[in-house]
């Protein structure tokens, strides 16, 4: 032992075992490891990635990840995959072919692997390269006190399986993996989905590159040689639709349309689409689309919000595909195996189905860009019917062009009618369905508690007529437990609405008596008005400078009191604005924002944030009960006051949410959920000395009225994370206003 | 002598004093106040007493409380008696016609009244407003009232011909469609006459157009020293002075035209110019030299400033503006009202200025999404 | 009918059709311009002014830059014309012109940046031939439209890498306030949104007038360099003038 080497500098160096506990610790469960994985494909410039499941109904089965994305280099690979926590997507936030936001979580890829299987097999090659390039991990390698750079993972170069793209083979799976759990992962991943709907017959006519960037992913099982889809575009999106609508115009300029449907009943004749166009003076008006052939579209029909007009969605599935069609959606345009720009891209409406849709009225047939997704293929070989504009973005708007745009319109509006029948159809039979049901539902006149107790008797008499043996009485006896728990919670429900019911009558008194205060108004500010044009001395205008703030502080208070009481007699329902609210109700408090020197400030991220239909006077009541816990938070914390409201949009999910901010002594991380209980609250018992503020202070009822009525419009509420300078957040989320919604109540 | 109002309500505890103390300090106005009697009552008081009065205010709701301290109820409200009171009007030419004011407690009070009510009232406030709003205080409240008074005398004693209501030298500036509408309102009773006149020729833009407006046409600052040298004097002879043109001063725009053709630039249309440039041809001609143009505000593109942005009071091109909704069936005479583009997207008023004409919401859909970037929030 | 009693009307009903379709979200100037015409039936000539009618253009696939919206296109007009029925001798229509549309647009030039305000604009001049001329620098047909202009000139604003001169001025009919909202809608507007106004047969009715009384004189003077005994084409309107390329 030389314990006095020359040591002059030292470095850190890695325990092994640090790979297996990340792995462990930042990727959660296998599917989000899994899905993980796919976005990494996706930002390496993927267009296809397959993912292959070879027995892995039990646990020790392989999954394959196969993409066409660039692959990787060895330079790439060493400081990339093999560098743990590299910077590399920091230095390229979108992905160099397609330009990409980048979907994976940094540094994220090699763990998820670690955390599928315990041995990887990469096999990555890039389009310049001669030969591909092997490495095999085994994780078990990575043992604890073992220093990581000792731990040597194999690397050969072998032959390229093909042009450019990455191979993950994980073996020794930890988990097994079911159909449920695979297309859970297809979810995860499916807004990254880009339709790419060129044809065989359009691929082999394509010379140069693609340049246009589509992504699809494919869920495989392979068993006993036997390849079966679990989840791909087709089974997730395309076989969902609630129709396709496909129509064609052949060599002889004829079009014709056809409408498919396994959920609706719609006939599958196919419909001949008549041009009737007058090509010159003297010809009669012609069937045929003479500078048009060898054309073909398809499209995939639905109607969002109407899970019940189809035959096997969810609700969350068609409302995952409503998401994904606001970028995707619409009807793309292919000429000779390209892609062209800009028809379809989210934001063009080159058919005017957009601008038509929102004219018509009774949307049954809601028929917008975001209700298909479809593509037109032209095969135009020698360009002679169609040409492109010299910025390159669209074609020039010829005849050619102007009878593509008339040839879809009319097929569509064909397959509107056509499409009409069907939804009728269904929705008389939901109709009488839902007649039936009620029928059925008002014959039961129990209550609720006589409900439960006849649940008791029920299970009780179940349980004894079966066997006794010991899986009986468990499962009797958590069977009793749950419905002894639902008695308790009845229980204690009756007792908050019984609190309830005295505050509310408390509240119509106020209501009452704030009406009446209104008479007062006028009388005072009248003789105010006389005072004003009074010679005074200087303790007189003092006073009455006094007097009339005073009063403008009382009358400021009970108009809001009286705005919320009327608006509480209309029980009308309507889409909220949410900046209206929040500058309705800063103009009310505005005098006691004044007196109490608070800085109150608003910042709005969106334009039309309109909430679901609710009841307005609800809004007074949310913002009110927030405003009274802030100012109370800040005076218990003795600072100058500050609050802010921001209002924004959440995209996904369709939401829009309100932040209630205040600068006061915040919320203790253990009381995070604890605050939207009733009757909790922090004050600790008042003594004598207690001002009259802090006794009336605290019903504890304030908090959980606000979650409940935000939960009752399918809403959330939680304590949110504060903006510096501010110590408390209150963030509610709400379902936003469908479009539907604001042309119903015309807003 | 002190015009006469009478004031009918139902309040209780002599509530009443103040406001009427309000309104009677500098003693141009004076206050017969009376709670509601049996209809028949009521209206035989009125009648015999009406020729005294210049002007009635009542109280929306007469029928909540008990008016002599009893079991007695009036049974109807202000509305109907307006409008019982408006009917003997018509039927009797001779007798004196007169505003009538609404007042109400009720929040709502004007969403719960027909269009027809409406027409029966010259001025509608909420009790709630008074002596606290801005153009709600007592000295605007005399103000108006008195305007009121004086217009409908006026029009009584006028010949009821265009010519002598609007005191126009050359009548032909004038759009003939107005002159031919308001030669029919001229033969009917005073109070439809004088509510047509105020609310529509007054209240909103038309061929009158108020100072703000003015300021926006000329592209002049109303805090430049020269401005009011400008408009009293230069344009003296533009100002209106026919009926109801006391208190608020009103500008005969087709005059304003001409003025500016035959004075100021023949060659350089007013409308298309920027307010630098007509500021620079009013200085050299007219020889002003504190005249500051106007600027452009907010997102406004163009300084060819012409109308007034309802909401926030700034002068924009109508380029700049978004037209508001509930306006497509105004008269030809009358002018669009607009709001400017800032206001459209970020609204700071309460009234429903968020309702664009129907024609504008593609426009404003467009502008939000290429402002939609200023919206986004950085990450927490 | 007078002339000028015509022309007043057809303003008025071209307003009112506007008023009907939804192209158009304030026909005022119009109105106004209709009123002004009627009221001034002393003078010698015809006259009216339409300060600034604006309509918004449509998105259209080939516009530079590709991403700019939020276009209005404004049509300003000082016009006046002769009042008599000229029957035997073709003469110029009208008497001065100033014909100004202007086009006013937004654009965001990227993520960051603030959205910036794009202008172009197109006049319709009738070109003043003074006595002094003889020979102009370069030709100037009597009626030609010219891109740029006046408005265009101030410094502030940025072509980005354009060039705009004045020439060239190309040759084209002379424009009332009709045939200009005419102009307007079929150049800047999509065939969908204008199809039931210009179906509308007053508005057809309307169009027609102004091109039969600025239309006709102007073509007849073109046609009679190939046929001058046919036509009486008063010496100011010769089609020499018109079209100063005529050999």
């Amino acid at each position: 032992m030389d314990t006095e080497k020359q040591i002059e500098s030292i470095s850190f160096s890695v325990d092994a075992g640090l790979v297996n506990r990340l792995g462990k610790e930042l990727v959660g469960k296998p599917e989000t490891a899994l899905s993980e994985l796919v976005k990494n494909a996706y930002d390496a410039d993927a267009t296809v990635v397959d993912v292959i499941f070879k027995n892995a109904d039990q646990i020790g089965g392989t999954i394959i990840i196969d993409d066409d994305g660039v692959g990787m280099d060895l330079n790439q690979l060493e400081k990339g995959f093999m560098r743990i926590s590299s910077t590399d997507k920091l230095h390229s936030p979108k992905s160099k072919k397609f330009a990409r936001s980048k979907a994976g979580r940094k540094g994220i890829g090699r763990f998820a692997t670690q955390r599928l299987g315990q041995s990887l097999t990469i096999v990555t090659q890039t389009v310049n390269s001669d030969r591909a390039i092997k490495v095999t991990i085994n994780w078990n390698d990575f043992k604890v006190d073992t220093d990581i750079s000792l731990v040597k993972n194999r690397l050969e170069y072998v032959d390229k399986t093909k042009s450019e793209g990455t191979t993950l083979i994980i073996e020794n799976a930890w988990e097994y993996w079911s159909e449920a759990t695979v297309t859970r992962v297809y979810r995860y991943v499916s807004d990254l989905f880009q339709p790419n709907y060129i044809s065989k017959k359009a691929l082999e006519l394509k010379v140069a590159n693609k340049v246009d960037s589509t992504f699809k992913v494919s869920f495989v099982k392979v068993e006993n040689g036997q390849h079966k889809v679990i989840a791909d575009p087709n089974t997730m999106l395309y076989n969902k639709a609630l129709a396709t609508i496909e129509g064609f115009i052949d060599d002889n300029h004829d079009g014709y349309c056809q409408v498919l449907s396994n959920s609706l009943d719609v006939s599958k004749d196919i419909i001949p689409i008549l041009h009737e166009k007058q090509y010159s003076k003297d010809e009669p008006k012609s069937s045929k689309y003479k500078n048009l052939s060898n054309v073909h579209f398809k499209a995939y029909y639905f109607i969002y919000q109407r899970d019940q007009y189809y035959t096997g969605i969810t609700k969350q599935e068609l409302a995952n595909i409503q998401k994904l069609a606001n970028e995707q959606g619409g009807i793309k345009l292919y000429r000779n195996g390209f892609r062209v720009l800009p028809y379809g891209e989210s934001n063009d409406d080159w058919l005017l189905m957009d601008k038509r849709n929102f004219y018509d009225s009774g949307v049954n047939i809601p028929f917008g860009n975001r209700n298909l997704f479809g593509f037109v293929e032209i095969i135009d070989q020698k360009g002679e019917f169609f040409e492109e504009t010299a910025s390159r973005e669209g074609l020039i708007e010829n005849d050619a062009f102007i009878e593509l745009i008339t040839f879809l319109n009319k097929s569509f509006e064909a397959a509107k009618k056509t499409l009409r029948y069907g939804v009728e159809a269904i929705k008389n039979k939901i109709k009488e369905e839902r007649r039936n049901h009620d029928l059925v539902e008002s014959e039961s006149i129990q209550t609720t508690i006589e409900k439960l107790f006849a649940l008791e008797r029920s299970v009780n008499d179940i349980l004894d007529f079966n066997d006794s043996s010991a899986g009986n009485i468990e499962l009797k006896s958590s069977a009793l437990r749950i419905i002894r728990e639902i008695k308790a919670d009845f229980q204690s429900l009756i007792d908050e609405l019984g609190m309830l019911r005295v505050l509310a009558s408390l509240g119509l008194t106020i209501g009452e008596f704030t009406h009446e205060v209104i008479q007062f108004s006028p009388s005072m500010m009248g003789d105010l008005s006389v005072l004003d044009n009074q010679n005074l001395n200087a303790e007189g205008i003092r006073s009455l400078e006094n007097l009339r703030r005073t009063i403008r502080l009382f009358t400021a208070y009970t108009a809001y009191f009286n705005a919320t009481v009327s608006a509480n007699i209309n029980r009308e329902l309507r889409p909220q604005q949410l900046t209206k609210v929040v500058l309705h109700f800063k103009n009310i408090i505005d005098s006691d924002i004044q007196k109490q020197n608070l800085d109150f400030q608003t910042e709005t991220y969106g334009y039309e944030l309109f909430t679901l239909p609710m009841h307005s006077s609800e809004w007074s009541s949310i913002l009110f009960n927030l405003y009274t816990n802030a100012k109370k938070a800040i005076r218990r914390q003795g600072v100058a006051g500050k609050i802010k409201v921001i209002l924004g949009r959440v995209e996904i999910g369709s939401k829009v949410y309100i932040e209630f901010l205040d600068n006061g002594d915040g919320i203790p991380e253990e009381n995070r959920f604890k605050v939207f209980e009733p009757f909790f609250t922090t004050s600790s018992p008042l003594g004598f000395e207690a001002t009259d503020e802090e006794k009336l202070g605290g019903t504890g009822l304030g908090l959980k009225i606000v979650k409940d009525i935000v939960q009752t419009y399918g809403g959330t509420v939680e304590v949110g994370i504060p903006d510096p300078d501010y110590s408390t957040c209150i963030r509610i989320e709400l379902p936003e206003a469908t479009s539907k919604d604001k042309e119903r109540y015309a807003v | 002598m002190p015009y006469k109002i009478l004031y009918i309500d139902d309040t209780q505890e002599e509530l009443e004093k103040g406001t009427i103390n309000g309104l009677e300090q500098g003693g141009e106005i004076s206050i017969i106040f009376s709670k509601p009697n049996f209809w028949e009552t009521q209206l035989d008081q009125i009648k015999s007493t009406i020729k005294d009065f210049d002007a009635i205010i009542l109280d929306l709701r007469l029928n909540e409380k008990s008016f002599d301290g009893g079991a007695n109820f009036a049974k109807y409200r202000g509305s109907s008696l307006a409008q019982e009171l408006r009917t003997l009007s018509k039927e009797s030419p001779t007798l004196k016609d007169y505003p009538i004011i609404l007042v109400s407690a009720d929040q709502y009070m004007e969403e719960s009244l027909d269009q027809t009510s409406h027409d029966l009232f010259d001025l509608i406030i909420k009790k709630s407003h008074i002596g606290i709003k801005k153009n709600c205080l007592y000295p605007e409240l005399q103000s108006r009232i008195k305007w009121l008074i004086q217009g409908y005398n006026n029009l009584f004693q006028a010949e009821k011909t265009p010519a002598a209501t609007l005191n126009i030298e050359n009548l032909g500036l004038i759009d003939f469609r107005f002159i031919e509408e308001w030669k029919t309102q001229l033969t009917k009773p005073i109070h439809v006459m004088a509510g047509f006149f105020t609310k529509k020729v007054i209240d909103k833009p038309s061929f009158l157009i108020n100072e703000l407006t003015l300021s926006a046409r000329l592209g002049v600052r109303l805090d430049s020293k020269d401005w009011v040298v400008l408009k009293d004097k230069y344009l003296i002879d533009c100002k209106y002075k026919g009926i109801f043109s006391d208190t608020y001063d009103r500008w005969i725009m087709p005059a304003i035209s001409q003025w500016w053709e035959e004075k100021i630039s023949n060659n350089e249309s007013l409308r298309v110019i920027s307010s630098s440039r007509r500021v620079e041809l009013l200085k050299d001609t007219l020889g002003l030299k504190s005249l500051t143009p106007l600027e452009k505000q907010g997102k406004s593109r163009s300084d060819s400033f012409w109308v007034i942005c309802k909401a926030r009071g700034y002068a924009i091109d109508t380029t700049d503006g978004f037209t508001l909704a509930k306006q497509e069936h105004i008269f030809p005479w009358q002018e669009r009202e607009y709001i400017s583009i800032d206001e459209a997207l970020d609204q700071s008023i309460e009234e429903n200025w968020n309702l664009v004409a129907p024609i504008e919401k593609d426009r404003l859909r467009s502008l939000q999404e290429i402002y939609k970037k200023s919206k986004t929030r950085g990450q927490k | 009918m007078d002339r000028s009693k015509e022309i007043a009307t057809d303003l008025i009903r071209l307003a009112t059709v506007l008023r009907t379709y939804p192209v158009c979200s304030d026909p005022y100037p119009l109105d106004a311009a209709g009123n002004y015409c009627l009221s001034n039936s002393n003078r010698p000539h015809w006259s009216y002014k339409v300060g600034k009618i604006s309509f918004d253009a449509d998105l259209v696939n080939g516009r530079i830059p590709f991403r700019c919206t939020d276009i209005k296109v404004s049509l300003s007009i000082e016009i006046s014309g002769s009042r008599d029925e000229q029957n035997e001798t073709t003469i110029n229509p009208l008497n001065s012109l100033q014909f100004d549309i202007e086009i006013e647009g937004r654009v965001s030039p990227g993520e960051e940046n603030d959205p910036i305000d794009l202008f172009s604009s197109w006049h319709l001049d009738r070109h003043i031939y003074s006595l002094k001329d003889n020979a102009p620098n370069y030709s100037h047909p009597l009626y030609h439209l010219a891109f740029g202009g006046v408005k265009m000139e101030p410094m502030e604003k940025d072509y980005g890498r354009s060039i705009i001169l004045p020439a060239p001025r190309i040759i084209h009919p002379p424009m009332d306030a009709v045939l200009g909202i005419d102009f307007i809608l079929q150049n800047y507007k999509n065939k969908h949104s204008i199809k039931k106004v210009i179906e509308d047969s007053d508005y057809r009715k309307i169009v027609k007038n102004s091109q039969a009384r600025l239309w006709k004189p102007f073509f007849e003077s073109i046609y009679s360099h190939w046929n001058p005994s046919g036509f009486n084409i008063h010496n100011e309107f010769s089609p020499k003038m018109i079209l100063p390329f005529y050999l």
